[in-house]
């Protein structure tokens, strides 16, 4: 009974304590901005934060961590959606469907929709975390790197949805992203693969960089081609959705919620893939979208922002009861919580007890200020899509080219956006998808690790390579979810379907 | 309406990629040079299989070669089928007295697309030497020139404007050290 | 005469005041060689404040990371020698030479200051059947291709200390490389691998825990932050002759800068790094304080790439042999 007490004073240490309180505000309407501006990272936000907090108490510095961390999750979508330029990796799925809306003049309510289903994906995060944290955090452990393979190959499968007109363009896309992930060290022995003797390619394809130049550059090359068309006036005067089009898209946002935050727990796997798994989730068991996927569905947002923003709930998860980081931001977590004195790992959770549930109620006051300042702003930024092109598009190259320098501080990642921008535009042209490559730099490294690692832990068996998959039972269900996927794709799924269907129907008549 | 849609032709299948899925689509002519391109991407994943292959060659299941190898061996197969496809539509529509290559850089691959290009490769050259706020400024205003901007005062203010709110904004809330040049260090 | 000489030298060590009184009289770049959530990150933006309370001067911090720091390296070499641009950088580069990422090393830097060093242990899982190195090493060479080891890409501390293990105890294991110390001891709590040889501080928490348990500290002596785990020299005394290794952090200038900017960067890092909350924030992380300058961290910088580089040359993961950069033989 005291415990409970206990907890429940820690809850709500956040929302009684106006500091606190200021402090995650800030943070989120921070880090909404580092999100939006692509090449600023919460990563680098969090970063800088550490020698900028370090005389602060533990409980104000992780208050604004976890503002900019929601904030800059959420934000990242916002650029996507107004010009095509994702802001952050997470909101490469949002772009998909956010920013053909935007061309009908409808990007104020999808940035409204995107709010809503964030911060409830947010929510829905931070409620998996308070009930099922050790839990989840033991099935993260039991993933063995043949289960993150499946995992990247699942991901992969949304080439199949990416390719556009022709599934063979999808496919080269996809291989050719997986290609570029492929350029650097090895991390597994070093080896030099396509480096070509260069430094500067030892480090491989910056991903970022990459996006910037396959959504930005190559975006706006695209656009020169309807430098008459007139602008896009944009309706602003109803940013909230319909409560029918939220309660219509609210079980979907819950199953992708859920799926991020089990992505995001995964350690190594974050909101990125988390995002793009809900979007081909989404583009998989919606039949009949209001707009086709790719045209501006409302369901091509809601699951990728639901999913995004409810990986951070899952995210904290194996780093508040392993101290093992759930992707790169809270990895700069663990490092700040070091500097303030506090021990990440199993143990921390018991040496400072009131940590677990200050984090919780934290995370829920964000994911509240987020609401708030989520529908602030919104008209100033959708005029940004009605600037003169002729102002716009060079705007667009130089905040491109800042944010790729700024990544690493590192001019040579401007030469790869360039690069990257012509070859988007050349293959979007001859209608080659974009969204493929990005998807194979992505997820190609997660597959090439995670395969050589299961290769490499059974001395190169491939008997017992294939074997493993079924003595695990971890590996035997994600096989078998995997094989349903793929199969669902396939003609013969609608034939046995519709078998059961008719089965069904007669033994209900 | 059919007239029209081809008359955007380019842009229209860059920005309508996704939607043109029906079999209509495949009687649709070629673009001029897409063939080319197609054939420009075998050579490359030919030359990435080989390349990929002489990272560790075949020596085990799990070297460093096997995903490259993989990946670039994907590229070649589909590119063939691409190529075989791009084959069984009709060749590309020219106007009168146009040849392939004119018709390229008419609808595919215009002189502004190259003048903006080269703009910003002498931008990202310049960008050290001179620092971030002059090269984006010259920047700006050529790039601006080459889209047809001729509203030059208006033009100058509202770039001036945007790249001090950048520069601002990177350097002193998120301290981004952009490059510095001269006028830069006046600031200092 | 005698006069003479004093005045001489009270002019000089005024002159010297004023200049190094005059610097720094702006703000000076840090540039980290690993990227933002990195130990080297942590480390340098936890001393940061410290050194800046001393110089009285803002560091503004920049991550470049690539080319597992040859990027950063190349920077600073580049940039002026005036004390404005300041590296914090970890082991890599005493590597770059034998790994062919670069053609120097830090002999082209001075040490400021070496804040501190980390030491090796091996875990197994916490139900694992092997109680000391000796049972374990014993199994691995009775089951060959059998007992899989987690470790990291080569020049790194997983790396070099099962290096270490292979030439001292010729055992059999397969080593399966994961993308970092953390991960290692992942792998080995979810049961993906048998034992990981990883730095302390990735490891003392889950040990603490009982997640996993550590058989031996890769060192001479036990480590304060683990009592009761021997050292490995206790079963193997063969290992003494690498020993004290460990990666290490530290900040660099170039070489050629004036002395008495020298002077004093090595005073304020000197008095950072006795800072009782970095000191703490070392201990948790299971480092081991160096706080060492000049040339005795010169000496130690060549003991060290002299061990690294020949074991490494010994397991085939040199590109070049040391002995073309005449690096002596530990």
């Amino acid at each position: 009974m005291n415990d409970l007490m206990m907890n429940i004073s820690y809850f709500g240490m956040s929302f009684l304590d106006p500091y606190l309180m200021f402090l995650t505000a800030a943070g989120v309407f921070f880090g909404i901005y580092v999100g939006a501006i692509p090449g600023l990272s919460v990563t680098m936000a969090v970063s800088i934060l550490i020698s900028f907090t370090f005389k602060w108490g533990v409980n104000e510095a992780l208050a604004l961590i976890a503002g900019i961390y929601y904030g800059g999750v959420y934000g990242g979508s916002r650029s996507a959606i107004l010009i095509n330029v994702p802001g952050a990796p997470a909101a490469i799925a949002s772009g998909l469907d956010g920013y053909p809306l935007a061309k009908m003049g409808e990007a104020g309510q999808a940035i409204g929709l995107t709010t809503i289903m964030g911060v409830f994906g947010g929510l829905i995060g931070v409620l998996c975390l308070a009930v099922g944290a050790p839990m989840l955090s033991d099935l993260a452990l039991l993933f063995a790197p043949r289960d993150y393979m499946m995992l990247a190959i699942w991901g992969l499968l949304l080439v199949g949805s990416l390719s556009g007109g022709m599934m063979a363009k999808g496919v080269f896309a996809g291989a050719l992203g997986i290609l570029f992930g492929m350029v650097g060290l090895d991390p597994l022995t070093a080896e030099p693969r396509f480096t070509f003797g260069s430094v500067h390619l030892t480090a491989g394809a910056p991903y970022v960089a990459a996006m910037i130049g396959l959504f930005g550059v190559s975006e706006v090359l695209v656009q020169l081609h309807e430098l008459h068309f007139p602008t896009i006036k944009q309706n602003v005067s109803k940013l909230f959705p319909s409560w029918s089009l939220i309660k219509k898209h609210l079980p979907l946002a819950s199953r992708c919620s859920v799926l991020g935050v089990i992505v995001g727990a995964l350690p190594g796997a974050g909101g990125d893939i988390a995002a793009l798994m809900a979007y081909d989730h989404a583009k998989r068991t919606v039949k009949n979208p209001e707009r086709p996927f790719g045209e501006g569905a409302w369901e091509g947002i809601v699951a990728p922002e639901s999913a995004a923003v409810g990986s951070v709930g899952g995210c904290y998860i194996p780093m508040l009861t392993l101290g093992i980081p759930g992707d790169a931001v809270t990895a700069v977590i663990i490092g700040a919580l070091y500097i303030h004195g506090l021990k990440p790992g199993p143990m921390m959770l018991l040496e400072t007890p009131h940590l677990f549930w200050f984090t919780v109620g934290n995370l829920i006051l964000a994911c509240i200020w987020l609401a708030v300042f989520g529908f602030m702003g919104i008209k100033l930024f959708a005029k940004i899509v009605e600037i003169p092109k002729s102002a716009l598009l060079p705007m667009i190259v130089v905040l491109s080219a800042v944010g790729s320098y700024a990544i690493e501080n590192n001019p040579v990642h401007i030469y790869w956006m360039l690069g990257f921008g012509v070859v988007g535009y050349f293959l979007k042209m001859y209608g080659y998808q974009v969204g493929p490559v990005i998807l194979g730099i992505i997820l190609g490294p997660l597959l090439d690790s995670n395969y050589r690692r299961a290769m490499i832990s059974v001395s190169n068996d491939p008997v017992e390579f294939v074997a493993e998959f079924f003595t695990s039972p971890v590996s035997a269900v994600l096989l078998g979810l995997l094989v349903l996927t793929i199969l669902s794709q396939t003609r013969y799924w609608a034939r046995i379907a519709g078998l059961f269907k008719r089965a069904g129907a007669e033994a209900a008549s | 309406m059919k007239k029209r849609l081809r008359e955007k032709g380019a842009f229209f299948y860059a920005t309508q990629g996704a939607k043109v899925i029906s079999e209509k689509e495949m009687h649709k002519p070629r673009l001029p040079g897409e063939l080319g391109f197609c054939l420009a991407l075998l050579l490359f994943s030919l030359t990435a299989l080989y390349l990929s292959y002489r990272i560790s060659g075949l020596s085990s299941w799990s070297s460093a070669g096997s995903l490259p190898m993989g990946a670039s061996l994907a590229m070649s197969l589909s590119s063939l089928v691409i190529i075989f496809r791009e084959l069984s539509k009709p060749a590309p529509e020219l106007r009168l007295g146009k040849t392939l290559a004119q018709s390229f850089f008419e609808k595919v691959f215009p002189a502004r697309h190259m003048v903006f290009i080269f703009v910003l490769i002498a931008y990202m050259f310049l960008l050290e030497p001179l620092g971030f706020i002059t090269s984006s400024f010259l920047y700006l205003v050529a790039a601006s020139l080459v889209l047809g901007e001729r509203r030059y005062v208006h033009m100058i203010v509202a770039n001036v404007l945007s790249l001090a709110v950048v520069y601002l904004v990177f350097r002193t809330a998120f301290s981004v050290v952009l490059p510095e040049g001269f006028l830069e260090r006046m600031f200092r | 005469m005698i006069s003479k000489k004093l005045l001489g030298a009270a002019a000089l060590s005024l002159f010297a005041t004023v200049a190094s009184a005059a610097y720094p009289e702006r703000d000076i770049t840090g540039t980290i060689m690993w990227g933002a959530g990195g130990a080297m990150d942590v480390v340098s933006r936890a001393i940061q404040p410290h050194a800046e309370a001393v110089l009285g001067k803002k560091i503004v911090m920049v991550n470049k990371p690539g080319g597992t720091g040859a990027i950063s390296t190349n920077f600073i070499v580049n940039a002026p020698a005036d004390g404005y641009n300041i590296l914090f950088g970890a082991e890599n580069p005493q590597l770059h030479k034998v790994l062919g990422l670069a053609e120097f090393d830090y002999d082209k830097f001075f040490p400021v200051n070496i804040f501190a060093r980390s030491v090796g242990v091996i875990v197994v899982k916490a139900d694992a059947p092997w109680k000391t190195v000796t049972e374990l090493i014993e199994d691995a060479k009775k089951r060959p291709g059998k007992v899989k080891m987690a470790m990291t890409g080569p020049g790194g501390l997983p790396h070099t200390v099962a290096s270490m293990m292979g030439a001292v105890t010729k055992f059999n294991t397969v080593p399966v490389p994961f993308d970092g110390e953390g991960p290692a001891v992942t792998a080995v709590m979810g049961g993906h691998a048998d034992f990981a040889p990883v730095g302390v501080g990735a490891a003392t928490e889950s040990i603490k825990a009982g997640r996993v348990r550590a058989l031996a500290v890769v060192n001479t002596e036990p480590v304060a932050s683990l009592p009761g785990v021997p050292a490995i020299t206790k079963e193997y005394p063969d290992f003494a002759k690498y020993l004290p290794w460990g990666p290490f952090y530290g900040v660099f200038v170039r070489k050629d800068t004036p002395d008495d900017i020298k002077a004093t960067l090595v005073a304020a890092f000197k008095k950072a790094t006795d800072n009782p909350q970095f000191q703490q924030l070392m201990a948790d992380r299971g480092n081991i304080i160096m706080n060492i300058s000049g040339a005795e961290a010169e000496a130690f910088l060549k003991k060290w790439q002299s061990t690294t580089s020949w074991l490494l040359q010994d397991v085939g993961a040199a590109k070049i042999s040391p002995e073309k950069f005449g690096i002596p033989k530990p």
